[in-house]
Formats: structure tokens, C-alpha cells, sequence
């Protein structure tokens, strides 16, 4: 990159890290918060202490999550995220790439059996019924086969792949490739910065979802991860019950509020983990034009 | 194109065309072959649902069998479009999806670019990663935190008091809602939302940027007619896709902020579907409800594609 | 000569079916519901409190008397609501569920459930129990019963909970107030307190789970201030169906809470609250009082005791309101809401109904609440008592009163459609350890079993279809109509005069039809 120097570039530049400087710290507080929260004692969470620090330190909140069988329900998250991200990426162009070639003869049709999903769908019961007709309830197809294309993220892919000059898919059809050699040696290629961001995409969708396996799986042991995250929160301790007749004598190490942000370091950990390996994909700019010749 | 003048019979010459374009195409109808069976099975097999809202509906005879509503299966429809309330709530969603979308779409894009213009990579990195983090907080945690930020003890309240302003009722009163759910949308969304924008700046063409150096262009130059350009493809299918979002809003957002006060510009149609269904899980009203949310969004969407068709090159079909 | 041979042949014929009766007696124990091993798939949600174990002593115990095994499926409970709702309308449930008394009344007349009335005489268990109460049959739909409440069987050691008046009485000591028998002497007390300390809030409540702030203030207070927040009945007024905001009485509760909230008594956010910041506002000696679920709100004292041991929040005896009533509800005694049905769909509903009746027995709410005699319990003059290794071996958890129903699986939390909660009631009073803290429990229990004041919530009467559908309809309109108008009151941006205007109008849009179906449901079934 070639350096400017002039002045207003440089107070640009003193704005524009700045700016950005304070945006991160507006956006990591939070998740900062929650991490200590996470780890703190519940009844300095409760109290609403806590601002900078921890307090107490304990890890009683994830030793709780640990205890119903976290790795077992993390084992599923990893394998239907996985399997889902693949199935969905996989789909994904192969519906992105017809649909982005403009002399296809199916174009129009397809685009239009496409693009209506968008709009209207069928609603809860019949696709419950659907996935049941065809035997895969209680098993990984049903959480990753009905959702297999998002069309969203499909049509992103598709504009993309859109793109992409002409020039370089007609010389590899005059070199003889197929379609298929030029989806997989020439567009998926110089596609991968999206792609990378699809895969983000879909891999947090599946990591995060909960609602198909809701209904979808019957048997606890196939359970995803955020199932049972998402009931620690929401049925927490200080539920809205009739139920509870608590007698002070707890001693409240883990509250709601402990296991909520555990919930979401926990959710989050995995994407920080993987992000950096997306990212690495977009710093350096593809440079179409070197592949022409 | 010219198989009908060799041809004198149009009907056959119509079937050969067609079966030399399949044959041309073979190799994209079998790639199409997977995507297009997984739409007829999960999208378009269930799609009869859709006369649940026709419908009084018994799960014992599920939905085929069901009874047609009275006034010719138009009962919900009927219904929904003679509530005054309803209209009340599709107003607010309307409202508040178009200011929200005019608001926070340019947010990320902006952020995009200005993380585009940083020279040190390794904070350009470590900026991404932060930015996007607020995506992960549950809404009961950002509704939470903007509660203990915005109350009338809150930080926000003393500081403006400090000043010898305020208090004022950030989260109770109805002129106060659109703003504090829009920031909250954009803080939380920005840097996330930023990343499709920053995957398609990585395609540019970097001999583009040499070329506009070697003519002189500054970096404000080459920002405005190279780079924004370039991703204008990208911006517009968000936009279009953001339109077929119009209608959509998380209920558990507004239900969480919503109080006697505010609910007069913050009642939405999913928080009304939501609270009638709370009293009366009513399959139908629902579906009627999807179904003409469908039919609004899809007009949204018409409109926007036909604008950028007309200005751009780009459009969803 | 005709009639004689018949009467022996009859007798050669009963003698005969008895004989082999007895020789099938032999060989099944008479307590088996089926001769082959049955499997019932049954269904309730998962408490994240109380895992639920999918084997355990109790469903042994049960395969071992009655030659049933249950399946067991717990959804979590966050999830729980949508699975019912798709499973009931795909006809796709299990052979028993757990379903909300909502639930029952939209879906039994589309003969989902199984019309346990049509069964009564298989049912003696179960019937006993309903019949014993004349207000169960509110719970019917067209008259027939299609579910088994969740009926309470009462242990010594069991407690009653309510949205009560919590208040820090070490303050009321610290300053030499008397326990307020009023809620004007409330007021008073409250103010007397922020005099001296200022910053801490009077008044505070939380958010209402999916509605608002405002609602779960009136919720808890509105009917003991005068009128409720929703349909109420009114025994004051006549033994009468009322929609509390539309009320005459209703301007009485606001007038209260204006002065409330004018006096700095109210918290000035009571609108906006959520429930973390009630529990920071409470848990850390912020705020005064409170009025809501004393078993939740004595957990405080656990925080409050870090901040000074001293501090105490504290139940009180029901408050006189400016009307000079003196009344509020304590929570039923039974969980109604928790419907247990069987599916219509089932192939084995003669089983179902036999093992729903048998969970209404004593021994069935003794293995639901106690687990195996001799193993996890014993008799002890008659009563079950979780044996003492058990208590020793969970006690010393955080969890320990769920976390021991969890490994037996006994309790609400568990199926126990007639519920003893003893084996939680024993643990907690294992829990507290020391013989004063027991005794202190035990008065508390006892002070609230006999404030006068608090009164067995009143059941909603069963509403036709046609009459469900009109009065959702009326209701929702009239209660988004109300709400949005309240807040002013109370604020004081409007006089308490002006209140009138939002009654009539009220009435006008819904209000008085609603409360004419309800009287006219109420009356219907009290006159058959």
C-alpha cells in the first residue's frame, strides 16, 4: 500500500482510529461484563457490584453446566454444525451457480421458484409433518436437511459468483471444462472470501439454533448444546413460579444472572475460536486480474 | 436462433431448440438437480399449509380435512383486515422497519470502509473482532444493559443531570422508543453486519487501485470510484434482501421493551400475533397473518428491484 | 323350574370365573394394570432446577407394582410450549402429557384427550379427589373432565406461598415503626424510613414475564388495593365477576399508587423494571419493600446477609386497603394449570387411565413423592419420611432440595399428578439445620396458614366455545385499550377524575360483555 501524506489524510487517519477505538470499546465492554459475571459469585452478580473486576472468582457457574452432560450436548453441537455448515455450503452453490450464469436456459424459472420461499412458506405443521413422512425425525437429517439452503445467503452466492467476469469461464469452456470443472476450479476459487463469510454465516446459525431440535429430537442424548443453555436461562431460578418454596438456606453461588453470561461466553467461545480463520480470508484481496492470463 | 428458419415446421423446431438449450445445459440442470429436489420437498410440498388460514382448523383431521371457515374461508382474513388494531400495529411495523432499515443499512458499510482505510493490519484485525462480538448477547442482555444504562438512576440520566438537563424517561416514553431501539439495533449489529461488506472490498481488484495511483487519484478519489463501485453489487442485494425483511421483527426485543406508554408506536404485528396467541394458539389468524405479510413484503420487494434495475445493474431475478 | 336352572348354571358360571381369577391371581400380582409389560410413552417438560432422570428408583418401582414401564420424554422447559403446541396439532402426542388447563379448554372439544368423565367408573382414585371439591368443576369443558389436574396431597412439613408483602423489618426495628397493619400506614412508615435514609426506594416490583411492568405491579397489588388487574371475583361486592380496570374500586388502587409514586414511595422506574433489576434493588439493600413471591424474595436475605448480617426482608401480615378491605390470595393449593391428558390417538388408553387413577392412590403419591419404601423411604407413624442417608448424601449442595428429587424422581417437578412435595419440604428443614431456624421456619409457615386476610384464589369458570372465541376477542382489545391508559394515573399526568371517562369507554368496548360471560359461565355451573 502506498502511503499518503498529506495533512488532511493524517487527520483523517487520527479520526479514523480514534473512532474505531472507541467503537471497541463500546462493543468489548459488554462481553467483557459478561465474562466476569460468569465467573464471579452469584450473590455479588445478584447485588449488581460488579463493574471492572470480578468478585469472588468461582467457577461454580460452569461446573454447573458442566453437570448435565455439557460434552455430550457439545459433541452434538460440533457434529450437526459441521455436518449442517457442510450440506449448506455444498447446496448453496450448486443453486448459486445455475442461477448465476446468464445464458442459462433455466434461469428465469428457477430464479422465480427461488426467490417465491422468500416470501411464503408453509408454516410449522405441515413441515413437521413433512420431516416425519420421511422418517428422519430424531436423527441429525431432520435438523440439517430441512434448512439445507438458506436463500438469503444462496442469493449472496449468487451475485457473487455473478461477479466474476465472463472472460475467464468462456476461455475454460473453450478449453473444453464443464460447468462442474469451472464451479470447482475457477469460481469457488476466486469466490472464497464470501464463501469464508457463509460459512460463518451458517456455522453461527447452526451453532446457535435451537428451535428445529426442539422439534425435531425426542431423544435427550441427541440434544444440541443450546437446548439446554437456553433453558438454564430462561427457566432460571427466579422463574416467575408458584412453585418455588425456597427457604433462604441456598447459598447461591450460581443465580441467573452467572449462568446467563456463562451461557454466552459458552456460545461465543467457538466463533472466537474459528473467526480468525475466516478473517484470514479477507485481508488480502484476490487479484482477479493476474488469473486472466 | 436460426433452428426455425431451417426448419419450416415450428412445432418440431421449437422441441429441437429446446432439447439442444437442455442439451447445452445438461451440466447445470444436474447441478441444479440436488437444490431444486430440496425445494420441492421442504418448501413446496409444505406449502399447503398456507390454507390453514382458510381454514378452522382440527388437528384431528389435519389440515387437508379441515372445515372452511364461514363467509367462504375468509373468516381470519376478514377478520384481520377489519381490526382496526391491526392496523394500527402494521403502521408501527412499517414505520419502524423503514426507519430502522434507513438507519442502521448504511452503519456497517461506513464501518467497512473505514476499517478498509486502516494501514496497520494487526488493528484492523483486532477492531473486527470486537465490533462483531455484541452480536452473541442475548436480546435479554442488551435490553437489560440499555434498562440499567437509560433508567432515571441510570449513568446516562446523571450525567445529564450533571449538565442541568433531564431526567428524561429514555425507556418509558413513546417518543423515546424508536430512537433506543434503532442505536441499540446498530450498536448491536454493525460489525457483524460488516463482514459480508468487508468479504466483498477483499474482491476488488487491486490492479484497479494501481491504476487510479498512476493517474493521481487520492485516497478520497479512489474510495468514490473505485471501491464503493465495487461492492455496489454486494449493497444493493442487501438492500433488496433487507426489504423482503420489512415485515419482520423480533418480538422478543419489543416485548421486553415494550410498556403502557411506548406500546402505542411499539406494539408490532409479531408482538399482536404473539399476545393473541398467548390467550388463543390460533394456527390460523397466524397464517393469515404470515400470509399477508408475504404479500406486503413482496410488494416491498418488486418496488426495490425494479428501482435498482432501472439505476443499477444489479437485481434478485 | 326354568328360573332355577338358570340360577345354578349362573352360579356354576361364577364360581367357575372366580376360580380362574384366583388362578391368574397366582401368577400376576394384583396390583399389575396389564398381564404383558406395558410401555406408556409419557411426557411432561425438564425444570433446569430438577433434572429428570430417565431411570431411576421410582419408575423401577412403578415397572415392579404395576408391570408398566414409562417412557419418559422431557423436553427442557424454555422449549417446552412449542413442542406441545406442534405435537397436539399434528396429532402426534405421546400417551400421556403435560399440558396447561389452556390447553384442555382448546383442544378437548376437537377430541384430542380422552374424556376421562366417560371413564369415571375406572377412575374411583381420581374421581374421589374431584368430586371431594365443588369448585373443581371449573375445570371442566361442556361438563366432562379431559385431563387430571395437578392435585395437591398435603404433607406436614408443606408451606403456602403467595405475592405477598415483603418489607425490611430490621428497618421498621432501626427506626422504631410498627408492623404497618394498613397501606396507608405502609405509605407512612415507608416515608418515615426514606427520610432518614434517602436514596433507598419504597416500593419496587419487577416486569411480568411477557408483559409489562405496570401489569405485574397490579398483578400483585391490585386486588388487595381494591380491584384486580384482569377478571377478578369480587367476593366483597356479592360473590361477582368483575374486569378489575373497568371497576369502580379500580380508581381506588390507582389513587393509591399515585400517592405512591408522588410521595417518592413507588419506584419512580416501576414501569420499565426488569426482573435483574429487581432482584440488584432488593438483593443489595436498595429498596424497602416489595410486594411478590415470599419463597423468591426471602432468597434475598441470603445476599442482603454479605452486604450487614442485620438486614431482613420479611414477610407481613395482609394490609388493610383505603376501602377497608383486608384481603389478598395466597397461591392454590393445587397446581391446576399442570393438566395431565391422555391422547385420544393412544393404542393403549384402557392402560393410561388405569395408571393416571392408580397415581391418584395413596400408594401412588407415595412412590411419586417418596420413591421405594425401605429404600429411599420409611413409614414413620404412618407417614413417609426420606430416609436420613439420603438427606446426608445430598444435603450439602446448592441444589440439594432438587437435586435429591432429581435422583429418586419424585415431585412437582417430576410425574406426581397427585404431588407430595415431602421429600423437598424434609430436605429443607434438613437444610436449616439448627432448631431455631426450624422454628422460625415453622412460625412463618404457620403466620401465613393463619393470616385471615388471605383467601383461596377463585377458579375461572368454563367458558363455551362460542363464548371462549367472543370474550379472547373482547379481551384483547378492552386490556391493550386499558394498559395504555394506565400509567398516566398513576403518574399523575392525569387526575384520578378523569379515570372515569377510561372506565366507561372500557366498558363500552368489551368490558361489560366480558364480565356478563363470566357471570352467566359462573353462574351456569354453580346452578347444575
Amino acid at each position: 500500500m502506498m502511503q499518503d501524506h498529506s495533512t488532511s489524510r493524517r487527520v483523517f487517519n487520527v479520526f479514523n482510529i480514534t473512532f474505531l477505538a472507541l467503537l471497541m470499546l463500546v462493543t468489548l465492554y459488554p462481553m467483557y461484563f459478561m465474562f466476569i459475571t460468569s465467573i464471579s459469585h452469584g450473590v455479588e452478580v445478584m447485588k449488581g457490584t460488579i463493574s471492572v473486576l470480578p468478585k469472588l472468582v468461582t467457577l461454580d457457574t460452569y461446573r454447573a453446566i458442566v453437570q448435565g452432560d455439557l460434552f455430550l450436548y457439545m459433541k452434538n453441537s460440533v457434529l450437526y454444525t459441521v455436518v449442517g455448515t457442510v450440506i449448506n455450503l455444498v447446496m448453496s452453490c450448486l443453486a448459486a451457480y445455475p442461477l448465476s450464469r446468464r445464458n442459462f436456459s433455466g434461469r428465469k424459472p428457477f430464479t422465480a421458484i427461488v426467490t417465491f420461499t422468500l416470501f411464503f412458506s408453509g408454516g410449522m405443521i405441515p413441515l413437521y409433518l413433512t420431516v416425519n413422512a420421511f422418517g428422519i425425525m430424531d436423527s441429525i437429517w431432520a435438523l440439517v436437511l430441512p434448512g439445507a439452503i438458506n436463500t438469503y445467503n444462496m442469493i449472496i452466492i449468487r451475485t457473487t459468483f455473478q461477479a466474476i467476469p465472463d472472460s475467464l469461464t468462456e476461455s475454460a469452456q473453450l478449453d473444453g471444462a464443464n460447468d462442474i470443472v469451472i464451479l470447482w476450479k475457477i469460481i469457488i476459487p476466486l469466490s472464497k472470501a464470501v464463501l469464508a463469510t457463509m460459512l460463518l454465516f451458517y456455522a453461527v446459525a447452526h451453532w446457535n439454533s435451537y428451535f428445529d431440535a426442539m422439534l425435531y429430537i425426542n431423544s435427550k442424548a441427541k440434544y444440541p448444546l443450546q437446548i439446554m443453555l437456553r433453558n438454564m436461562l430462561i427457566g432460571g431460578l427466579f422463574a416467575d413460579e408458584t412453585t418455588v418454596a425456597a427457604t433462604g438456606a441456598a447459598s447461591f453461588s450460581v443465580t441467573d444472572g452467572t449462568l446467563r453470561a456463562a451461557a454466552i461466553i459458552v456460545t461465543t467461545l467457538p466463533i472466537l475460536i474459528v473467526y480468525p480463520f475466516v478473517q484470514r480470508h479477507f485481508v488480502k484481496g484476490v487479484m482477479i486480474g493476474s488469473l486472466k492470463g | 436462433m436460426n433452428a426455425s428458419i431451417t426448419d419450416n415446421r415450428p412445432g418440431r423446431g421449437r422441441w429441437r431448440r429446446l432439447r439442444r438449450v437442455l442439451v447445452r445445459d445438461r451440466y447445470l440442470y444436474l447441478i441444479m438437480l440436488l437444490p431444486l429436489l430440496y425445494y420441492l420437498l421442504f418448501c413446496y410440498f409444505p406449502m399447503y399449509g398456507v390454507t390453514l388460514a382458510f381454514k378452522d382448523f382440527k388437528p384431528k383431521l389435519g389440515i387437508l380435512y379441515s372445515p372452511w371457515t364461514s363467509q367462504g374461508g375468509m373468516k381470519y382474513i376478514l377478520s384481520i383486515v377489519r381490526d382496526p388494531y391491526f392496523w394500527t400495529v402494521f403502521r408501527n411495523t412499517i414505520v419502524l422497519n423503514l426507519l430502522n432499515l434507513l438507519i442502521t443499512f448504511p452503519a456497517p458499510i461506513i464501518l467497512a470502509l473505514l476499517l478498509n482505510e486502516l494501514n496497520n493490519r494487526r488493528y484492523k484485525r483486532v477492531v473486527q473482532m470486537v465490533t462483531y462480538l455484541p452480536h452473541f448477547l442475548s436480546v435479554v442482555v442488551v435490553v437489560g444493559l440499555m434498562n440499567s444504562l437509560f433508567s432515571s438512576s441510570g449513568i446516562v440520566n446523571s450525567m445529564l443531570e450533571g449538565l442541568g438537563l433531564g431526567p428524561y424517561p429514555f425507556l418509558n416514553a413513546a417518543q423515546y422508543f424508536r430512537p433506543m431501539y434503532i442505536g441499540s439495533n446498530i450498536w448491536q449489529r454493525i460489525g457483524w453486519d460488516s463482514i459480508i461488506f468487508l468479504a466483498a472490498l477483499s474482491t476488488l481488484d487491486m490492479q484497479l487501485y494501481e491504476a487510479a495511483r498512476i493517474d493521481g487519484a487520492g485516497r478520497w478519489k479512489q474510495t468514490i470510484h473505485i471501491t464503493i463501485p465495487g461492492i455496489m453489487p454486494t449493497i444493493i442485494i442487501m438492500l433488496i434482501l433487507s426489504m423482503g425483511r420489512i415485515m419482520n421483527v423480533s418480538y422478543q426485543k419489543i416485548l421486553l421493551m415494550m410498556t403502557g406508554s411506548n406500546q402505542s408506536v411499539s406494539d408490532v404485528i409479531t408482538t399482536y400475533v404473539y399476545r393473541r396467541g398467548i390467550t388463543n394458539a390460533d394456527f390460523s389468524y397466524a397464517t393469515g397473518v404470515n400470509l399477508f405479510q408475504s404479500l406486503v413484503t413482496l410488494m416491498f420487494v418488486i418496488l426495490t428491484n425494479a428501482l435498482s434495475r432501472r439505476f443499477t445493474e444489479t437485481s434478485l431475478w | 323350574m326354568k328360573t332355577r336352572r338358570i340360577f345354578a348354571l349362573t352360579l356354576v358360571l361364577v364360581i367357575a370365573v372366580s376360580l380362574i381369577t384366583i388362578a391368574q391371581a397366582d401368577e400376576t400380582p394384583s396390583t399389575w394394570l396389564s398381564d404383558t409389560l406395558v410401555e406408556i410413552h409419557i411426557m411432561r417438560d425438564e425444570n433446569p432446577s430438577q433434572l429428570i432422570q430417565l431411570d431411576n428408583v421410582k419408575l423401577q418401582t412403578i415397572e415392579e407394582l404395576l408391570n408398566v414401564r414409562l417412557v419418559v420424554e422431557a423436553p427442557p422447559k424454555a422449549s417446552y410450549d412449542d413442542k406441545k403446541q406442534i405435537l397436539i396439532a399434528t396429532d402426534d402426542m405421546p400417551d400421556i402429557m403435560l399440558v396447561s388447563l389452556d390447553d384442555v379448554k382448546r383442544y378437548a372439544r376437537d377430541d384430542m384427550f380422552v374424556n376421562l368423565s366417560e371413564h369415571k367408573d375406572e377412575m374411583p382414585n381420581l374421581f374421589a379427589h374431584l368430586e371431594s371439591d365443588p369448585s373443581f368443576a371449573m375445570l371442566t369443558v361442556d361438563g366432562s373432565y379431559y385431563h387430571a389436574p395437578t392435585i395437591q396431597r398435603l404433607n406436614p412439613d408443606a408451606r403456602r406461598s403467595g405475592q405477598l408483602v415483603n418489607i425490611r423489618t430490621d428497618l421498621l426495628a432501626k427506626y422504631n415503626l410498627a408492623v404497618p397493619t394498613t397501606f396507608d400506614e405502609l405509605l407512612t412508615a415507608i416515608q418515615t424510613i426514606q427520610a432518614s435514609e434517602p436514596g433507598l426506594i419504597g416500593m419496587t416490583n419487577r416486569k411480568g414475564g411477557s408483559t409489562t411492568g405496570t401489569r405485574k405491579l397490579l398483578d400483585c397489588m391490585g386486588y388487595p388495593l381494591g380491584a384486580g388487574s384482569d377478571m377478578y371475583y369480587d367476593e366483597d361486592l356479592g360473590g361477582v365477576w368483575l374486569y378489575g380496570p373497568a371497576s369502580e374500586n379500580f380508581k381506588a388502587v390507582l389513587a393509591y399508587l399515585n400517592k405512591a409514586y408522588e410521595a417518592g414511595v413507588l419506584d419512580p422506574d416501576y414501569a420499565t423494571m426488569t426482573k435483574d433489576l429487581w432482584v440488584e434493588k432488593l438483593s443489595s439493600g436498595q429498596a424497602i419493600c416489595t410486594m411478590d413471591n415470599d419463597g423468591v424474595v426471602r432468597n434475598f436475605n441470603t445476599a442482603l446477609a454479605t452486604v450487614d448480617p442485620g438486614y431482613m426482608l420479611d414477610v407481613i401480615p395482609t394490609l388493610t386497603n383505603t376501602l377497608g378491605q383486608t384481603r389478598n390470595f395466597h397461591y392454590n393449593e393445587d397446581w391446576l394449570d399442570q393438566a395431565w391428558v391422555i391422547s385420544s390417538s393412544s393404542k393403549i388408553t384402557d392402560v393410561c387411565i388405569k395408571f393416571l387413577d392408580w397415581c391418584f392412590s395413596d400408594q401412588g403419591a407415595d412412590v411419586n413423592g417418596y420413591g421405594k419404601e425401605g429404600v429411599t423411604f420409611d413409614y414413620v407413624n404412618g407417614v413417609p419420611v426420606i430416609k436420613r442417608e439420603l438427606l446426608e448424601e445430598y444435603g450439602s449442595g446448592a441444589n440439594a432440595s432438587y437435586d435429591i428429587q432429581s435422583a429418586i424422581g419424585v415431585g412437582l417437578l417430576d410425574i406426581a399428578p397427585y404431588c407430595d412435595t415431602g421429600a423437598q419440604n424434609q430436605m429443607e428443614i434438613y437444610m436449616m439445620g439448627s432448631d431455631e431456624a426450624i422454628a422460625a421456619f415453622r412460625a412463618l409457615v404457620q403466620s401465613i396458614a393463619a393470616d385471615p386476610g388471605l383467601r383461596d384464589p377463585v377458579l375461572t369458570p368454563p367458558l363455551s366455545a362460542e363464548q371462549t372465541e367472543r370474550y379472547n376477542e373482547l379481551h384483547i382489545a378492552v386490556q391493550d385499550y386499558v394498559y395504555q391508559e394506565i400509567d398516566k394515573y398513576i403518574t399523575g399526568q392525569e387526575p384520578i377524575a378523569n379515570y372515569d371517562a377510561v372506565i366507561a369507554h372500557a366498558r363500552s368496548i368489551g368490558a361489560e360483555e366480558m364480565e356478563q360471560i363470566y357471570n352467566d359461565a359462573w353462574n351456569a355451573v354453580l346452578g347444575e
